[in-house]
């Protein structure tokens, strides 16, 4: 499989709060008002391009054929974007046309069940602050970028 | 072409195949030591209910995400679904046995029929204690699964094979189904 970069990863809950947001390219931004500003545009991002891809869908869709997004692009980057029926939204930026994504987001999803929600400190819900779970990333993320 | 059922049991049991295995007596005297436990803290009986339905409840919150990451479930279209889900993946793939549903009073209640609970292997329910709910973890475990996937249900242990009856039956009545809404909305 082609290299897949990922440049950052955004996990959030279902009410909005960002669970996990880790850079892997360049540097975290220092201020830490920024990076609520960040976290917080990114979901309500996420949040209102779902309901308006939905709202301008050529036929009428029933509540559960709804568009899933999966990404948008720019000239810069790549949003991935999956979300489970549990309300969990995983976003990852990468280069431009990166294909693949979706399994590397499937995967990430197998990591936090594996190595958040089994460790039993971890109330769910709350941000994710634990080694185990960023040590996995990290080598699935370094795994991919080939 | 297949039955949705029939793709559900497949799923269940080729997703079971992949699941890490535990001993299943191991299992069984785990839970009776943390049932006994209970029971020597709490002494009554519908307290220790209660105690692991939460317990249960605590475990479904988090066995959701292992469900729908293993088996590729995005979601499902209706209650029927969910039920089918619950019986033929759920059941199949955690405790690797096979369940039924059967549809209860109205539209939103069900029951899960099974039977060879690997909970209760060994276990015999003296007198004193017919009205402990051995199972009732599952109970939440249930709600607790349901809960994150925005259905509100009461769950309730009804018949068991420790009490006697021929299958165990967990009813579930959907309360209500709970709407998108994240913080910042009333904003």
């Amino acid at each position: 499989m082609a290299p897949r970069k990922v440049d950052t990863l955004y996990i959030f809950a279902r009410d909005g709060s960002c669970l996990y947001l880790r850079k892997f390219a360049g540097e975290m931004k220092q201020d830490a008002k920024e990076v609520e500003i960040e976290k917080k545009n990114m979901f309500g991002l996420l949040f209102t391009l779902k309901t308006f891809v939905n709202s301008i869908t050529p036929r009428n869709l029933d509540e559960q054929e709804k568009e899933p997004i999966r990404y948008f692009q720019t000239a810069q980057y790549q949003l991935h974007y999956m979300e489970t029926a549990s309300g969990l939204r995983f976003a990852a930026s990468t280069p431009p046309n990166t294909r693949n994504m979706q399994v590397a987001l499937g995967r990430i999803y197998r990591l936090y069940v594996d190595y958040v929600l089994r460790n039993p400190s971890y109330r769910v819900g709350t941000v994710i602050n634990l080694a185990g779970f960023n040590q996995r990333v990290d080598a699935y993320v370094r795994e991919i970028a080939g | 072409a297949m039955s949705l059922h029939t793709k559900m049991a497949r799923l269940g049991d080729s997703t079971f195949s992949t699941m890490e295995k535990v001993n299943s007596e191991l299992l069984a005297m785990t839970y009776g030591a943390l049932v006994t436990t209970l029971i020597k803290d709490f002494q009554d009986v519908k307290v220790v209910n209660t105690e692991l339905e939460k317990m249960g409840y605590n475990i479904g919150v988090r066995l959701i995400d292992e469900f729908l990451a293993k088996t590729g479930v995005t979601q499902c279209r209706n209650l029927k679904e969910t039920a089918h889900s619950i019986a033929k993946i759920g059941f199949k793939m955690f405790l690797g046995i096979n369940a039924e549903v059967t549809w209860g009073a109205d539209a939103r209640q069900f029951s899960i029929e099974f039977k060879g609970n690997p909970l209760i292997e060994f276990v015999e329910l003296p007198e004193k204690f017919k009205n402990l709910d051995y199972s009732n973890l599952l109970c939440g475990v249930i709600r607790g699964a349901l809960h994150m996937v925005q259905m509100v249900v009461t769950t309730e242990l009804r018949k068991s094979e420790l009490k006697g009856d021929p299958v165990s039956e967990i009813y579930v009545t959907l309360k209500q189904h709970l709407a998108e809404k994240f913080k910042g909305e009333d904003d």
